[in-house]
């Protein structure tokens, strides 16, 4: 029968980002040995195993005698594991929003800093800048006020007159460009020679600064939001036919579209809170996958989850090692984004 | 199942009643057509009945049961509604679109199944556009994508419809080929409410007209016995003749001024043989 044909595109994918995922461990300006990779995932595999079976007060001594150099297992642990995973966690996160956004805002040009998620992270990321706060520091007022501007949006739109999904909409655009303008005030009383530059590149969007506290940090919002969206998947195709069709069909559209944009925001903030601004991944992404699987969430999500890694994956993969000075994400994914997306956008079939 | 309501009104805004103490009764599996010029009500008697509007007064049964305390969710396995075909946001396939319609009987967090599918190839084939089902909804005749909305309502399971104009924007031979099949759904046991801007179709498919002015109930009754030149004049304002067909077997609306503007052509001869 019809649609059982569109899991092939997903596991093709899926295998793609798992070759992905590996061979990025070996990219970058410090070479790493795939023997070497083999070895130490391997020997870390096995205390894992050791540490489990330790549960059962069980002794064993697993792990491999080290054939690599002390150092190359730093670099792997403390700068390119983090890296790669947060890469495909932010891509992951950032796409799956966007597609439940244009979902619930049944509109396809809707992007995860439709309610201004982004403009409140970058506030936050900025005052934290200021205020001298450390590393840690800027990735939490980045998130907490990314929240908080949503949230704001959410409340002001509560009080405005008119339909809910417009009303969400402006208040979005209104309270981005407010905070947007807090920004601006303090790129102009920030220290030129030592803050201003610092927010300038949080701005353009990077991972280099990826640790595995980020990691983790970033993690458990990610999963607490991916979670509801996967299982609400399917009740966002009917939020996209209106309101009025959607009750009628017995769904509750004000709990959905609001568990919906919640869900969303905890991802986007999380994401742009650890990485900064991170262009059109959202947008373009969740398109891609509707031209390969079509409009159905129950397929779309999924393929977006996986292509979404994949692609800010291959992405920070480049803006890795093509240049001796690394060039911020948030640049190349715009360079690649915007005319990818202009070549979906005059393909012959429409949207 | 029978829909009825009782002293049934509504307004947006204080002292601007939309619905002013409607009462109504329809019957099990009948076909009721409801007249009325635009800003009648008729959409807003559509949605205090599917309970999208709860803030009314009086009363709403079906089989003789309130629907006060009903939520959305248990609404929506009583009564379908199909509203009038535009083109959605993103253009899904036919066969997803009628799969929305199984959302009805799912539990909060669940999605369609195998068994659900089954029901949508049935409902599918039962009208006629099972073979269109890879299609995308925005891609097929106005005629089809109203189909696929029918079939949407049956796999809600309900056996109630209420239709929002489904003839609105389609061509001749789709609006009769869409109303053959609502015909045959009301023969099996389909109770459906259905508004129409056409009163010839009421002649054609109606068990029951029902005419709405203003928000209250101007007649009810079978086609023959309430439109009339007087009701029509009323509703929409125009001059209109009943003319019976074939024995009586059928009648149909002729504008008055039609006729006029014939007769100063020189008649109906000259008329045609200026088509030729």
């Amino acid at each position: 029968m019809s649609q059982r044909k569109y899991d092939i595109p997903i596991a093709i994918f899926s295998l793609a980002l798992l070759v992905l995922f590996v061979v990025s461990f070996l990219l970058g300006r410090y070479p790493i040995h795939p023997m070497e990779l083999g070895g130490m995932l391997l020997d870390s595999f096995l205390h894992l195993v050791e540490r489990f079976v330790s549960v059962f007060h069980l002794q064993a001594d697993l792990g491999i005698e080290p054939f690599w150099d002390p150092q190359t297992s730093a670099v792997f642990f403390s700068i390119r594991l983090p890296r790669v995973l947060l890469a495909c966690l932010v891509g992951c996160c950032i796409s799956t929003a966007g597609a439940a956004y244009q979902g619930v805002f049944q509109n396809p040009m809707a992007a995860p800093d439709i309610l201004g998620a982004s403009s409140g992270a970058a506030f936050g990321a900025a005052l934290a800048i200021l205020l001298g706060a450390a590393s840690w520091g800027i990735t939490g007022m980045a998130f907490v006020f990314s929240l908080v501007t949503v949230l704001l949006v959410m409340l002001v739109s509560r009080f405005a007159r008119g339909s809910r999904v417009m009303t969400l909409i402006l208040a979005g655009i209104m309270v981005s460009s407010l905070f947007s303008s807090g920004t601006s005030y303090i790129k102009l009383v920030a220290d030129p020679n030592d803050q201003l530059p610092q927010i300038t590149y949080w701005l353009m969007g990077s991972l280099t600064e990826a640790k595995l506290p980020d990691v983790g940090f970033a993690c458990i919002p990610m999963l607490i939001g991916l979670v509801p969206l996967v299982l609400l998947r399917w009740r966002i195709n009917i939020l996209t036919l209106g309101d009025e069709e959607a009750a009628s069909m017995g769904v509750d559209t004000r709990l959905v579209r609001t568990v919906v944009i919640l869900c969303s925001t905890l991802v986007t903030a999380a994401s742009v809170s650890v990485s900064g601004m991170i262009g059109w991944v959202g947008l373009v992404i969740p398109h891609l996958a509707r031209r390969i699987v079509g409009n159905n969430y129950m397929k779309l999500l999924p393929l977006t989850m996986i292509l979404g890694a994949l692609f800010l994956l291959g992405v920070d993969d480049i803006s890795r090692s093509l240049m001796a000075k690394e060039i911020p994400l948030g640049i190349l994914t715009s360079l690649v984004g915007a005319p990818f997306f202009l070549y979906l956008l005059t393909r012959k079939e429409g949207f | 199942m029978s829909l009825s309501v009782s002293h049934l009104s509504f307004s947006y805004e204080e002292d601007h009643p939309v619905l002013s103490d409607l009462s109504f009764t329809i019957g099990d599996g009948r076909m009721v057509c409801l007249l009325g010029p635009n800003g009648a009500g008729k959409s807003t008697l559509f949605k205090t009945i599917l309970r999208l509007l709860p803030n009314y007064e009086g009363e709403i049964f079906l089989d003789g049961v309130s629907t006060r305390g009903l939520s959305i969710a248990q609404m929506a396995h009583r009564i379908a509604y199909i509203p009038q075909s535009g083109a959605p946001t993103f253009n899904y396939t036919m066969f997803e679109m009628v799969l929305m319609g199984t959302t009805a009987g799912l539990s909060r967090l669940s999605s369609p199944g195998e068994r659900q599918r089954e029901m949508v190839k049935e409902a599918m084939q039962r009208l006629g556009i099972w073979h269109l089902a890879d299609r995308g909804f925005a891609r097929v005749s106005g005629g089809e994508r109203q189909l696929a909305l029918i079939a949407r309502a049956l796999v809600q399971e309900t056996r109630v419809l209420i239709m929002d104009e489904p003839t609105a924007n389609l061509d001749y031979g789709n609006a009769i080929r869409v109303l053959e099949q609502i015909r045959q759904l009301a023969g099996s046991g389909y109770t459906i409410l259905q508004a129409t801007h056409q009163p010839d179709q009421a002649f054609l498919f109606a068990d029951e007209v029902l005419a709405l002015k203003d928000g209250r109930i101007l007649a009810q009754g079978s086609p023959r016995e309430v439109i009339d030149s007087r009701l029509i004049e009323t509703l929409y304002g125009v001059h209109v003749a009943v003319e019976r067909l074939y024995d009586d077997r059928l009648r149909v609306l002729v504008p008055v001024s039609a006729l006029r503007d014939q007769d100063k052509r020189g008649g109906p001869e000259e008329g045609r043989s200026r088509q030729r």
